[in-house]
């Protein structure tokens, strides 16, 4: 008897830790890419206004992560990911086929004002330029090299990261000279670090797509979300975030 | 003349100990004193683990500590050996390895040292032990191999701090006697802190007694045991001890009451002593005999050996002296008396058992 | 046998049973989820894939040689703690125990603001560069291990006492010699298993090294650092990896551990 009351009470907080209450209205579950924090909690804002009694929750984590909570069954509405691969994981459990509503480019940041004079990619494979970049294994990795195949240079990274805020943490204390990071990134991390552009950076795009789960409790309000996205409110914030048009 | 010499002061809060203390070479001195006298804080100075505030200590000639020229010697280079109540052996040394560890320190070669410790550990009586690790050696073997331990190092001066009081009961006399034997046949200048007044008897020379930081007796051990002067020491000593005045008499207390005996030293500060054995116990008072009668109230009954040693108090209102005093009585005579604590008992005392010496106070500092 | 064996303990109260089943439980069942989830048949390998090669020999190099540095370092530490009677000691033994309570992020980029190209020290340094070396894994791992060893080290030589030094020190043995034949073999047991504490600490650190040495293979990208990485895109290479480390772990406590209680009693 006692084993079965510490067994339930594990149970129930478990049970809390994973879903919400469901008062007061509907609730629109989207689950969107760690980059989109910004632009999503803005239209999350506009849609709330636009849709009385509605509460949209977002969960924002690596896109590889939401597949694979997605992939276990968690309850989802929508799926913004922040690369196809990880949208094809799923794609045996979206109501219909995926629609690119972004992009986003590589650009390169250095500390603020640029110390090591860095003007192009080229500088990234100099010696004596300290370069932190993501490993090839991460998206933003894989991005990274396919650019500078294209430039025709060959990295030398003092260090591979796992993901894009670990390369920006190293730019901002200072401790290398350039990285690689998305234009969204370099955005978000406002005057901690400089952005500069270069034009190898067209040959490694990467798309966002988004899509409404089969499974969806508020289909038509996943439907009416996806539509806000690809509209033009929608793309004046991605815009405003360091995205390009698809 | 050398052997110690040491005159050493040390102020604490509320204690300061002053003391000037000398043992000839060869010879075993006892420290007695109450708890809290400065019988530790001396040793400590002696070892060279506390420095005193004022003072100079000389062993063989050689100055170990001297604050007026700022000499201190570290315990490493004093060569003073202790031995403490508790054995202390290095517990992941053999016996040998630990008696070995003095020569060893001071430059011998381990053969060199191993001989010179299964020497001594034949000495103390503890050669069959010298492969055992502490772990397994009981107290009082312990303790003979501490002793060898100490003497090994060959120290120009050893320092016994209450050796035998965490043995056993019967493993005391055994090494009391051990201890008696290597002193005497090394001929070591020692100074040997304890309670027990056999300890001082079988082993010392001379005996210090040491009340308040300051030495109230000094004396050959069997005079200062047998003729106490004060109560520690007549406690030690087990016997009884009323001070007061001498008298043709024998004693005068100070609120008045005579203690008859042996004419005293008249009109001079005297202490009459008797032992609890001497002391006999009513319930009535005694009459018609040349005896000293003191009421009393029994305090506490305490197990003597083969007998019952009572502890007596003042009774209300009656002389303060009487508190202390003790009686030996069998356990039959005990319970014919029918005593208890807070019992109103007269203890009577013959004037042929009670000696009066003169109480002169004792030189000191 | 012995009559221990036959002697009547007093009881356990049974209300301990269940939490103490509960916490066995936390310690043992997420092992054992890890091995379920393992595809065995492939684990040969992943495991001697380049990378998990690489990442493993680092590993075992850098924790080795951090755990010198924790003896070297540490050791005379715990003992100036342990027996300095200098005002402040107190305050110090509360400060080395900051690495414990720090999360290891912070720890390493605690490291990147002293020892980085602009940090308080490394601005000084001119010409070396200590973020991205194998120096900096071995940096971070000491400063996140060492705690372990001073702790316990401190603890046994305050439980050991000064009793056993004095006597040396009577018997003729200088500072030195006091040091090496008591208080050393005194306080074993405890370096041992502070040692072994301190080297499973050191395997398995991961934040402050990521923060303050990088990540890069076979310089700075210890198994910890693998298994997180590959965690983001082969799942099945990280949970083959995350055994290695378990298997790892497992064989240092079982080796070291009981020689090193054997001897505390």
């Amino acid at each position: 008897m006692r084993k079965f009351v510490v067994v339930a009470a594990a149970a129930l907080v478990l049970a809390g830790c994973g879903t919400g209450s469901d008062q007061g209205g509907r609730a629109l579950t989207v689950f969107a890419a760690a980059s989109l924090t910004e632009s999503f909690t803005a239209l999350e804002k506009e849609f709330e206004a636009g849709h009385p009694g509605v509460d949209v929750r977002l969960n924002f984590a690596g896109s590889s992560a939401l597949a694979q909570q997605l992939a276990n069954d968690a309850a989802a509405d929508v799926f913004a990911s922040a690369d196809t691969a990880n949208m094809e994981k799923v794609e045996a459990l979206l109501a219909a086929p995926a629609v690119v509503f972004a992009t986003n480019k590589l650009t390169i940041v250095t500390p603020p004002g640029n110390p090591a004079k860095i003007t192009g990619l080229a500088d990234l494979g100099k010696e004596g330029v300290t370069t932190v970049v993501c490993a090839p294994q991460v998206p933003c990795g894989a991005a990274s090299k396919k650019a500078a195949d294209a430039a025709g240079v060959t990295l030398r990274p003092a260090s591979e990261e796992q993901d894009v805020k670990a390369v920006l943490t190293k730019v901002r204390a200072g401790e290398a000279d350039a990285g690689l990071v998305y234009v969204s990134d370099a955005k978000a991390a406002g005057d901690g670090v400089t952005a500069v552009g270069f034009p190898e950076a067209d040959k490694a795009v990467n798309d966002y797509p988004i899509a409404v789960l089969k499974s969806a409790p508020q289909a038509d309000l996943a439907g009416e979300f996806v539509a806000l996205v690809r509209g033009a409110d929608g793309q004046a914030e991605l815009a405003r975030a360091g995205f390009s048009a698809p | 003349m050398s052997g110690l010499s040491a005159r050493v002061r040390v102020a604490r809060d509320r204690f300061t100990l002053d003391v000037a203390v000398e043992v000839a070479a060869g010879e075993v001195v006892a420290v007695l004193g109450p708890n809290g006298s400065g019988k530790s804080t001396l040793l400590d100075v002696l070892a060279g683990l506390l420095l005193p505030d004022h003072g100079r200590v000389t062993v063989d000639d050689r100055v170990l500590t001297d604050t007026a020229t700022g000499v201190r010697l570290p315990p490493a280079r004093r060569g003073v050996g202790l031995l403490a109540q508790d054995a202390l052996l290095f517990p992941h040394l053999t016996a040998l390895a630990n008696v070995a560890f003095g020569p060893r320190a001071t430059g011998a070669r381990r053969g060199r040292a191993d001989e010179v410790a299964r020497h001594w550990l034949a000495e103390v009586g503890a050669a069959e032990f010298a492969d055992r690790k502490p772990a397994a050696l009981s107290g009082g073997q312990a303790q003979r191999v501490a002793l060898a331990r100490a003497l090994a190092a060959e120290p120009g001066l050893l320092l016994l701090d209450e050796p035998f009081a965490a043995l056993d009961v019967d493993a005391t006399p055994v090494l009391r006697g051990v201890v008696r034997r290597v002193l005497a046949a090394t001929g070591r200048t020692a100074l040997l802190v304890t309670h027990d007044p056999l300890d001082a008897l079988a082993l010392a020379d001379r005996v210090l007694v040491l009340t308040d930081g300051r030495v109230v007796e000094d004396g050959p051990t069997r005079a200062v045991l047998s003729r106490p002067r004060t109560a520690f020491t007549a406690r030690v000593a087990g016997l009884n001890l009323v001070s007061g005045t001498g008298d043709p008499a024998g004693l005068r207390t100070p609120d008045g009451t005579l203690v008859a005996a042996a004419a005293g030293p008249p009109g001079e500060p005297a202490v009459a002593v008797f032992r609890p054995a001497d002391v006999a116990v009513y319930t009535s008072p005694a009459q018609g005999s040349p005896r000293n009668v003191f009421a009393a109230v029994v305090a506490a009954l305490e197990p003597h050996g083969d007998t019952v040693r009572v502890r007596a108090a003042a009774t209300p209102g009656g002389p303060a002296w009487v508190t202390g005093l003790a009686a030996d009585l069998t356990p039959a005579a005990v319970a014919d008396l029918a005593l208890e604590p807070g019992t109103p008992v007269h203890l009577s005392v013959k004037a042929a058992a009670v000696a009066v010496h003169p109480a002169g106070t004792a030189a000191a500092g | 046998m012995s009559t221990r064996d036959r002697r009547v303990r007093t009881g356990l109260p049974v209300l301990l049973w269940v939490p103490a089943a509960v916490a066995l439980a936390l310690v043992v069942l997420p092992v054992v989820g890890l091995v379920a989830r393992s595809d065995l048949s492939s684990l040969p390998a992943r495991i001697s894939s380049p990378g998990a090669v690489a990442a493993l020999g680092l590993s075992l190099r850098t924790a080795a040689l951090s755990t010198v540095l924790c003896l070297l370092l540490g050791g005379p530490l715990a003992v100036v703690l342990a027996r300095s009677r200098v005002p402040g000691v107190r305050v110090l033994r509360a400060v080395v125990l900051l690495p414990l309570v720090l999360p290891p992020v912070v720890g390493g980029l605690a490291l990147l603001y002293l020892l980085g190209r602009g940090g308080l020290l490394g601005s000084h340094l001119p010409g070396v560069r200590i973020p991205y070396t194998t120096a900096a894994v071995v940096i971070a791992q000491v400063f996140v291990a060492m705690p372990f060893l001073v702790v316990g080290l401190e603890g046994a030589l305050r439980t050991a006492g000064e009793r056993y030094e004095a006597v040396a020190a009577t018997l003729g043995a200088r500072p030195w010699t006091v040091f090496r034949r008591v208080t050393v073999p005194l306080v074993l047991p405890a370096l041992g298993s502070g040692l072994v504490l301190s080297f499973a600490r050191a395997l398995g650190e991961f934040g402050a090294t990521i923060t303050f040495a990088g990540s890069l293979e076979g310089v700075t990208r210890t198994l910890p650092l693998q298994v997180y990485l590959l965690a983001e895109t082969d799942v099945d290479g990280a949970v083959a990896l995350s055994l290695l480390l378990v298997v790892v772990a497992v064989a240092v406590i079982a080796v070291a551990r009981p020689r090193a209680l054997r001897g505390q009693r």
